[in-house]
C-alpha cells in the first residue's frame, strides 16, 4: 500500500488488485516418498516464477494460500501470503490418505465466498496437483465442484491441473478445469514437476492480465492447437 | 454555437494525462475538475488511454452542468473501444443538454414537479443514450471503415460492428436542485453528503467477476443502464465523485466509499476548486500507476460551489435517525432500497430497470429511501410509499439559496438550447466547445483561488483543525467502546482510591473526608460525552456532526 507523504488522496491509500493463487495439493498415501519430494521441491520453486512476474507487471499482487488433501481437507496456508513473502513449509502424505477431491473443492469454496475476498481482486488461480485418481464417496466430488462453482469467484477462477503420473489424468481433472480444450498438464516422472508447475504459473499469471487474450495466452503455454478458443479463459467484456 | 449552448466544457480522450475540468461559470455552478491517466498495464503493453471525459455548462434555465466519463474495453476484441468512449461522453453530454432543454420547455427547472423530471429522464434520457450512440458508431464507422484484417476478424467472432465501440458510460446532470444520474458498466458514481456520508446515486450493479462489465455495445444495453434522479433539496450533497473502475480497483480498503466520501468532504469544506483542479488529475495518475491498479483512470469530481451553505441546508434536513444515515448512506444504493418509515415519502431516488426497448413505464420501480426525510421538514409528509403518485404530487419549492446563481434569469420560455454538438462527428477534431485538453494541468498558478474561492483559511480550513487531524474524529481520540473501558477503569481507580482513603481516613480520623468516587465517575462520563456530537451548540455544530458520522462510519 502506498503511504508516502505525497499530496494528500482521499481514502485509505492505493494498492494493487490482489490476485489469489490457491494449491490444492493431492497429499494422500501414493504420494509418499520421491512424489511429495518433488513436489515440494516444484511449488517452492514455482514461487520466484510468480513473484517475478509480479514485479514485472503493472496489476497484480499474488497471494498464496494452499489446500493439502487426503481423505479430508485442511488449509496448509490458510491465510493468503504474498507471493514474495512466502517461505514453502513442505507438505507432508497422509499415511493411508484417500485422494477425496469435494471437501477441498468445498473449502475452497467457502474461502471464495462473498465478503472473503476484495471485491476488486482479479479472477483467483486454482491448481489442482494429484497423482491419482478422486476417491471421493458417491456424490461427494459433484457436491464439491457444484460448491466451487457456486461461488463466482469459483466459477470465474482460472483452473488448470497437474497429473503427476498418466494414470492421474483422468475425467475428475477434466471436469474441475471446465473446459475441454484447456488439457490436463500431466508430468510422466516427478522430474517434470517442476516444468509442469512453472508452465501452470506462467499460463495463470499471463491470463490473468487485464485485456489478455487468454486463448492467445494458453495456445502458446499450455500447447493448445492454433485456432483453438478456450472457453473458461475467454475474457468476453460483455454480459 | 448559440448563447444557448455550452459556454464552457471540457472533452478529452485523455491522453497520458488530461486535467483541468472546466472554466468555472460565474454564479454558484458545481465546479467540476477532471483527471484522467494512461494506466500502467496500457503504457507497457502500448494501449492508448481509452477513458474519455466530457463536461459542459449550460446556460439555460436551472444552470445545466453535464459530466460524462466512459472507458473503453481494453479486450482486443474491441479494438476501437477508445473512438467508442469519446463517442459515449460526446453523445452524453448532447443527450443531457436536450433533456434539460426539454425540461426547461415545461417549466423552470426548479419548479418542476419530481413526477416531471422522473417522467422524462425515464423515457428520454437512457434509451436516447443507447440510440445516439449508436448512430454515432455507424456515423464513425462511414467515415473510418474496418481494414478487411478488421472486419475477418469481426467475422471471425460473429460480433456486431457496434462491439469493437465497447465502452461504459457514466453522465450526471445538475440542473437546478435536480441531480440525474445514468450509468452503464463498471465505474463508480458516489454522492457525498456534507457531514462525509456518501452513497451511490444509481442502483450497485450485480457483481460480475470483475473483469466483465456492462456496455453500450451489448444488443440490450437499454436494459443494462442503471438511472436515479435525486433532489438535492432533501438531499443535500457537497460532493459528487464520478471514476472509471481504475479508481475503484486501486482502492486498497473495501468498501472504499464511506473513506473517500469522508475525506471528500472534508477537503470540499477546506479548499477551493483551484486545489481540486491541481489534485484531481495527480490522484488518477496514481491509481492508475503500477502502485494501483495499472489501469486507465478517469476521475471527475463536481463539488458543491458553496460547501459550507450545502452543509446548513443539510442540517435543516431534519434527520431524525442516525441509524438510517448509517445505514443507508455508506451502502451501495441498491441496498437502500425498502420501505421508508412515515415521512419519507419524498423519495429521491428512483430507479429504473429497462428490461427492453419497449419497456418503460410498467418496469419502473421506485422505492422510498429510508435516510431521506424530505417530507418531515418543509414538505407535508406523507405515508411511505412507493407509489410515484405520492411522490410527485408536490412541487418542491426553489432554494432559498440556490447554488447555482443564473437560475431564474432567463424566463421559462426562453427557448431550450439544442444539442450542441450534434452534428459533428465525435471521431474528428473537437468543436469549439469542447476543447481537448491533454497535458499537465493545471492552468492557473498554484495557490490562486479563483472567484468564490473558498479558501483555506477560512474555518473549514484544515489548519484550523489542529494536529488531531481535521475535525473528524471524537477529541479524544478515542471510541465509544474505549471510553466506555476508559470510564470503568477510571471507576475501578477512583474505587481503589476511595478504599484507600477511607482506610487512611480509618486510621486517622482527623483526615478530611474523601470526595465522593461515584460523581467523579460521573463527571468523567459527561466529559466524554460533552465534546461529542451530542453537544452540538451552533458553533460546533458542525464539527461535532462530522464527528458522528465518522465514529459511525469507522465502526461499520
Amino acid at each position: 500500500m502506498v503511504t508516502s507523504s505525497l499530496p494528500p488522496m482521499p481514502g485509505g491509500g492505493i494498492s494493487r488488485r490482489p490476485l489469489h493463487f490457491i494449491i490444492l495439493a493431492d497429499c494422500s498415501g501414493g504420494m509418499k516418498g520421491e512424489k511429495i519430494q518433488a513436489l515440494n521441491y516444484a511449488i517452492a520453486d514455482m514461487m520466484p516464477h510468480l513473484a517475478a512476474w509480479e514485479r514485472d507487471q503493472e496489476q497484480a499482487q499474488v497471494f498464496v494460500r494452499a489446500v493439502a488433501f487426503a481423505t479430508e481437507p485442511r488449509w496448509h496456508i490458510a491465510e493468503p501470503v504474498a507471493v514474495t513473502q512466502i517461505r514453502w513449509k513442505p507438505l507432508e502424505p497422509v499415511h493411508k490418505g484417500l485422494t477425496n477431491m469435494g471437501s477441498a473443492f468445498r473449502l475452497v469454496a467457502e474461502a471464495l465466498a462473498p465478503g472473503r475476498i476484495e471485491r476488486r481482486a482479479l479472477r483467483p488461480a486454482l491448481l489442482l496437483i494429484t497423482d491419482g485418481l478422486a476417491t471421493d464417496p458417491p456424490g461427494a466430488f459433484e457436491d464439491g465442484l457444484s460448491a466451487l462453482m457456486g461461488q463466482a469467484a469459483g466459477r470465474a477462477a482460472l483452473r488448470l491441473s497437474v497429473a503427476i503420473g498418466r494414470d492421474a489424468q483422468s475425467d475428475a481433472l477434466n471436469r474441475f478445469i471446465g473446459d475441454p480444450t484447456v488439457p490436463v498438464l500431466v508430468a510422466d516422472n516427478t522430474e517434470e514437476i517442476a516444468d509442469r508447475l512453472v508452465a501452470a504459473s506462467l499460463a495463470v499469471s499471463r491470463m490473468s492480465a487485464v485485456g489478455a487474450d487468454r486463448s492467445a495466452v494458453a495456445r502458446r503455454l499450455l500447447g493448445l492447437p492454433d485456432g483453438t478458443t478456450t472457453g473458461i479463459f475467454s475474457q468476453d467484456t460483455i454480459v | 454555437m448559440t448563447d444557448d449552448e455550452a459556454t464552457t466544457g471540457a472533452g478529452h480522450p485523455a491522453g497520458d494525462t488530461a486535467a483541468g475540468g472546466a472554466a468555472r461559470a460565474p454564479g454558484g455552478r458545481w465546479q467540476v475538475s477532471i483527471g484522467s491517466a494512461r494506466g500502467a498495464a496500457h503504457l507497457a503493453t502500448g494501449q492508448p488511454n481509452q477513458d474519455a471525459a466530457a463536461h459542459q455548462d449550460v446556460v439555460g434555465p436551472g444552470d445545466p452542468v453535464i459530466v460524462a466519463i466512459a472507458d473503453g474495453h481494453g479486450h482486443s476484441r474491441h479494438f476501437r473501444s477508445g473512438s467508442g468512449s469519446l463517442l459515449a461522453v460526446d453523445v452524453a453530454c448532447q443527450v443531457a443538454a436536450a433533456l434539460t432543454a426539454g425540461l426547461a420547455r415545461r417549466a423552470q427547472p426548479a419548479a418542476l414537479s419530481y413526477a416531471e423530471v422522473d417522467a422524462a429522464v425515464r423515457g428520454e434520457l437512457a434509451p436516447a443514450l443507447v440510440r445516439d450512440w449508436r448512430a454515432a458508431v455507424a456515423g464513425h464507422l462511414a467515415e473510418h471503415p474496418f481494414t478487411p484484417e478488421e472486419q475477418s476478424r469481426l467475422d471471425a467472432l460473429g460480433d456486431d460492428p457496434e462491439i469493437p465501440y465497447g465502452a461504459t458510460l457514466l453522465v450526471v446532470t445538475i440542473v437546478a436542485h435536480w441531480l440525474i444520474c445514468a450509468q452503464i458498466g463498471d465505474g463508480d458514481m458516489l454522492a457525498i453528503r456534507p457531514d462525509g456520508q456518501s452513497f451511490g446515486p444509481v442502483s450497485a450493479g450485480e457483481k460480475l467477476d470483475g473483469e466483465r462489465t456492462r456496455s453500450l455495445c451489448q444488443p440490450d444495453a437499454l436494459a443494462a443502464f442503471r438511472v436515479g434522479v435525486h433532489d438535492l433539496v432533501t438531499r443535500p450533497l457537497v460532493a459528487l465523485l464520478l471514476a472509471t473502475d481504475g479508481y475503484g480497483n486501486s482502492q486498497t480498503a473495501d468498501p472504499w466509499q464511506p473513506g473517500v466520501g469522508r475525506d471528500l468532504a472534508r477537503f470540499a469544506a477546506g479548499h477551493d476548486h483551484g486545489w481540486f483542479e491541481r489534485q484531481v488529475p495527480g490522484w488518477a495518475q496514481r491509481c492508475a500507476s503500477a502502485d494501483g491498479s495499472g489501469d486507465d483512470t478517469t476521475i471527475a469530481l463536481l463539488v458543491h460551489p458553496d460547501p459550507a451553505a450545502a452543509a446548513v441546508a443539510a442540517r435543516q434536513v431534519p434527520v431524525s435517525a442516525a441509524a438510517d444515515q448509517a445505514t443507508a448512506e455508506t451502502l451501495p444504493a441498491g441496498l437502500q432500497r425498502g420501505a421508508g418509515p412515515p415521512g419519507a415519502a419524498q423519495v429521491a431516488t428512483v430507479e429504473i430497470d429497462l428490461a427492453g426497448p419497449a419497456a418503460h413505464a410498467d418496469t419502473l420501480r421506485i422505492d422510498a429511501v429510508p435516510g431521506d426525510r424530505a417530507s418531515a421538514g418543509p414538505v407535508p409528509a406523507g405515508p411511505a410509499s412507493a407509489d410515484p403518485a405520492a411522490t410527485v404530487e408536490r412541487t418542491l419549492p426553489i432554494r432559498k439559496s440556490p447554488p447555482s446563481g443564473g437560475r431564474g434569469a432567463r424566463p421559462s420560455a426562453s427557448p431550450a438550447p439544442p444539442p450542441s454538438r450534434r452534428a459533428g462527428s465525435p471521431a474528428g477534431p473537437p468543436g469549439p466547445s469542447r476543447a481537448q485538453v491533454t497535458g499537465s494541468g493545471s492552468r492557473r498558478p498554484a495557490g490562486s483561488h479563483g472567484p468564490g474561492s473558498r479558501g483555506p483559511a477560512g474555518s473549514h480550513g484544515p489548519g484550523s483543525r489542529g494536529p488531531a487531524g481535521p475535525g473528524l474524529r471524537h477529541p479524544a481520540g478515542i471510541t465509544s467502546s474505549r471510553r466506555t473501558a476508559v470510564m470503568i477503569a477510571a471507576a475501578i481507580a477512583l474505587a481503589v482510591l476511595a478504599a484507600v482513603v477511607v482506610v487512611l481516613l480509618a486510621l486517622r480520623p482527623a483526615a478530611r473526608p474523601a470526595p465522593a468516587p461515584a460523581r467523579h465517575v460521573q463527571r468523567a462520563s459527561q466529559s466524554s460525552s460533552a465534546s461529542g456530537p451530542q453537544q452540538g451548540q451552533a458553533g460546533q455544530g458542525h464539527k461535532a456532526g462530522r464527528s458522528a458520522g465518522h465514529q459511525h462510519e469507522g465502526d461499520g
